[in-house]
């Protein structure tokens, strides 16, 4: 895709966030439903949003680490519900790495025919770990994944496995009898699901890849993933600092602005070296990342940017709050919201402190 | 062939900067370098660097070519800086390079370029800079030393504080009030000292480790020629404050950061293997090796903007904080790691030109020499606060 028609993508992604999308109409925990959450999600899939982010050998026409991380800013400052990062960018990643027998799934993701999400260890600190199980004896297998976005709406799960000690990937259906779902709303809005497995079948699970390259291929897919948070998140900072210094400006305490005093200064101040800080630095991780194995190479540096992230993302989002006094722990202003999608970006994987451990022990 | 520095591609580049830069440095400059526990390293050791840069035409790579530097883009310039700073090459000091050749070349008369700038680049002049004032720190508009206008001079009488190697330089450059009015806009001008004039007294101030690197300058009925104003008379605000705006490159606090990190690192894992301090600072190495990482990509970026970026001044405000509370963040690691260490007077220890032993707990000798003098870096150049103002009221407008 030359810079024209990227462009012209991101003016309609521009125009579709400011005219058609309300963070209110939108939020599950509001009178929203999950149709039309989907039905946005296949509407924006229409609009090439999907393609835009996989690379022209798996049929997209985009897929650079900018064109992940320039959407997700997006979606962070308009505080999107979506279940795009699940599944366009975490099984999305999944399926283009596996290529062959992931292919015709694929095809149908990027199409926003079918939504998938992946379920990785039952452990709630880890990503990269492999739910441990013997295909040819399954027994009573029972794994309770506990909370996982959108895992209530998606038509197939991607189960991460380690059968018999190697890596696996198995396609089943989300609609599986020992599939269970339990469907819970989001405090981000969202929709999530708890997810037991119990009495998995070998005859209802496919094997679309096994060996040696799967635990690349879920690297990747977790470090895209990261991209994606991370560039969420400053969206959402960016949203935050705007709003709190407009507000700053017209809110009168004493008789003048409340802008006009030092201490709210060098707060807004310290938001501003976060939200910069954290922007230049995915700007410039991700202009260096265009292939999968540059995200590999990538790992330690992205890692640390969702540490830095997260650290500044606390910042910015308690300080916004303390600026807008009372008024921001209401549920009708979005900067709460932006909060509360800001703790669960700080969570995915773990949280902050499994991704330092991360960093010491396997990015060393 | 030789290899056009300006043109060539930018790993060709560094590996060229890289060989010439190990090829020149003795040990002991290395030791100054990596000795250094301020802005400022061993006197001695930084002038015997700036002249083999000099002879080798690159003591001031930012300088255009027709000025004597190497006319490099800011790209360039940052790899120049990476590469110098990776070996523990001394640092050169700002004041004649960084902050007085660029107000010359934009303000100063064709006579002041021609004579000045090269005596800079040579070292044969070492300039210090006379803006804060003991009654005008923060508030440098304040400022009260006068220049009185008497026929083709001017009578100075005040007196600057906080000058920085004074006591080495033999030039001054200064911020002199010559009109009665208010405003610091239109009654403040630019003035270069010879230090040697009849009524100039530098006195030494020792800093808390023992060591001089500020001085008090006294003026007292000082004659200076006129010739010697940079800029108009009264507009000389402008010609001090313009630096910030028109320094290109920028900043790059990251180069010294990402070297002292990496050192830090070194120590704590070589030096104190399976050290319970050690293994606590794991984590906050890593928090600030990701500040670091972010600060590397905003002063890459900050560089490679375009010079009209009206908001390049404030930015250096923001590069400015960051880079030195970065600094001290590193300052308390490097402390804590020393554990009862630190106790010692550093003397000869940090000295890079000493010969004879040195033992094993002198590693990382700078340590807590550093962290004193560095508490002073979020004071000059305008404190932590003022550097926080100027964020909130030019980039956030409030």
């Amino acid at each position: 895709m030359n810079s024209e028609e990227r462009d012209l993508l991101f003016e309609s992604v521009n125009k579709y966030l400011t005219h058609s999308y309300n963070y209110f109409d939108f939020r599950l925990d509001g009178r929203a439903s999950s149709e039309s959450v989907m039905k946005m999600y296949k509407e924006t899939c229409d609009l090439g949003w999907s393609a835009f982010l996989f690379s022209e050998e798996v049929g997209g026409f985009g897929g650079a680490a900018v064109d992940i991380a320039d959407l997700f800013h997006k979606f962070g400052s308009h505080r999107v519900v979506t279940p795009y990062l699940e599944s366009q960018i975490t099984a999305g990643a999944i399926l283009s790495g596996i290529g062959g027998k992931g292919s015709a799934v694929l095809g149908e993701l990027m199409a926003g025919n079918i939504t998938l999400c992946v379920l990785g260890s039952s452990d709630r600190y880890s990503d990269s770990g492999a739910i441990v199980l013997d295909l040819d004896n399954l027994g009573d297998l029972v794994c309770d994944y506990g909370a996982v976005p959108w895992a209530p709406v998606v038509d197939k799960l991607l189960l991460f496995a380690s059968n018999k000690g190697e890596n696996t990937l198995l396609l089943v259906d989300r609609q599986s009898s020992f599939v269970s779902v339990e469907r819970r709303i989001g405090v981000d809005g969202s929709l999530v699901g708890r997810v037991t497995i119990n009495g998995l079948r070998r005859e209802s699970c496919e094997i679309l890849a096994e060996g040696s390259a799967v635990s690349d291929i879920v690297k990747i897919a977790s470090l895209k993933t990261s991209i994606a948070l991370c560039a969420e998140a400053v969206g959402a900072m960016e949203s935050l600092l705007r709003q709190t210094v407009e507000y700053t400006k017209t809110r009168k305490q004493f008789g003048q602005p409340i802008s006009s005093f030092q201490v709210l200064q060098h707060m807004m101040a310290n938001m501003f070296i976060a939200q910069t800080t954290s922007s230049e630095m995915l700007k410039g991780i991700a202009s260096e990342i265009s292939t999968d194995s540059d995200y590999l190479a990538y790992e330690r540096e992205i890692m640390l940017l969702k540490h830095k992230i997260n650290k500044e993302s606390k910042l910015v989002r308690h300080s916004a709050v303390q600026c807008h006094g009372g008024i921001a722990t209401t549920d009708e202003l979005m900067i709460g919201h932006y909060l509360k999608r800001l703790v669960v970006i700080d969570n995915y994987f773990g949280g902050p402190h499994v991704d330092m451990n991360r960093i010491n022990r396997e990015a060393a | 062939m030789k290899i056009d520095l300006s043109t060539c591609d930018l790993s060709t580049f560094r590996a060229q900067i890289e060989s010439f830069v190990s090829g020149n440095l003795s040990s002991s400059l290395q030791q100054a370098g990596r000795l250094s526990t301020s802005v400022f390293c061993d006197f001695r050791a930084m002038m015997e660097w700036q002249k083999i840069l000099h002879s080798n035409g690159m003591a001031a790579p930012s300088w255009p070519i027709e000025f004597g530097g190497c006319g490099w883009d800011p790209e360039r310039i940052l790899v120049f800086r990476e590469v110098c700073a990776s070996l523990d090459a001394p640092q050169l000091t700002s004041m004649g390079i960084q902050m007085l050749g660029p107000i010359l070349m934009s303000y100063g008369t064709d006579a002041q370029k021609s004579e000045l700038l090269p005596r800079i680049l040579s070292g044969e002049d070492f300039w210090c800079q006379g803006y804060s004032e003991p009654s005008a720190g923060s508030d440098l508009g304040s400022l009260s030393t006068k220049a009185e206008r008497k026929g083709d001079f001017y009578v100075v009488n005040g007196s600057k504080i906080w000058t920085s190697l004074a006591h080495h330089s033999n030039k001054i450059f200064c911020l002199v009030r010559t009109a009665k009015e208010r405003s610091p806009k239109n009654s403040i001008s630019f003035l270069l000292i010879d230090l040697d004039t009849p009524g100039v007294e530098v006195r030494p101030i020792v800093s808390l480790d023992g060591a001089v690197e500020q001085c008090e300058v006294f003026f007292t009925d000082v004659k200076v020629p006129v010739q010697n104003i940079v800029g108009e008379e009264n507009d000389g605000w402008k010609v001090a404050l313009s630096l910030l705006e028109h320094e290109r490159g920028g900043a790059s606090y990251y180069v010294g950061l990402q070297r002292k990190l990496e050192l830090i690192k070194e120590f704590s894992e070589s030096y104190l293997v399976g050290n319970i301090v050690a293994e606590r600072c794991k984590d906050e190495l890593l928090d600030i090796e990701a500040d670091v990482l972010s600060l590397t990509y905003l002063e890459r970026g900050i560089a490679k903007s375009s010079e009209g970026d009206s908001r390049i001044g404030a930015l250096s405000s923001l590069t400015k904080l960051i880079g030195t509370e970065l600094g001290q963040k590193l300052d308390e690691i490097s402390l804590s790691l020393r554990g009862r260490d630190v106790l010692v007077v550093m003397e000869h220890e940090l000295d890079p030109y000493y010969i004879g032993e040195r033992l094993e707990c002198d590693k990382d000798a700078a340590a807590f020499n550093s962290y004193i003098n560095n508490r002073a870096s979020t004071i000059y150049g305008g404190t932590a606060e003022i550097q926080r103002n100027i964020i909130a009221k030019k980039i956030l407008m409030l």
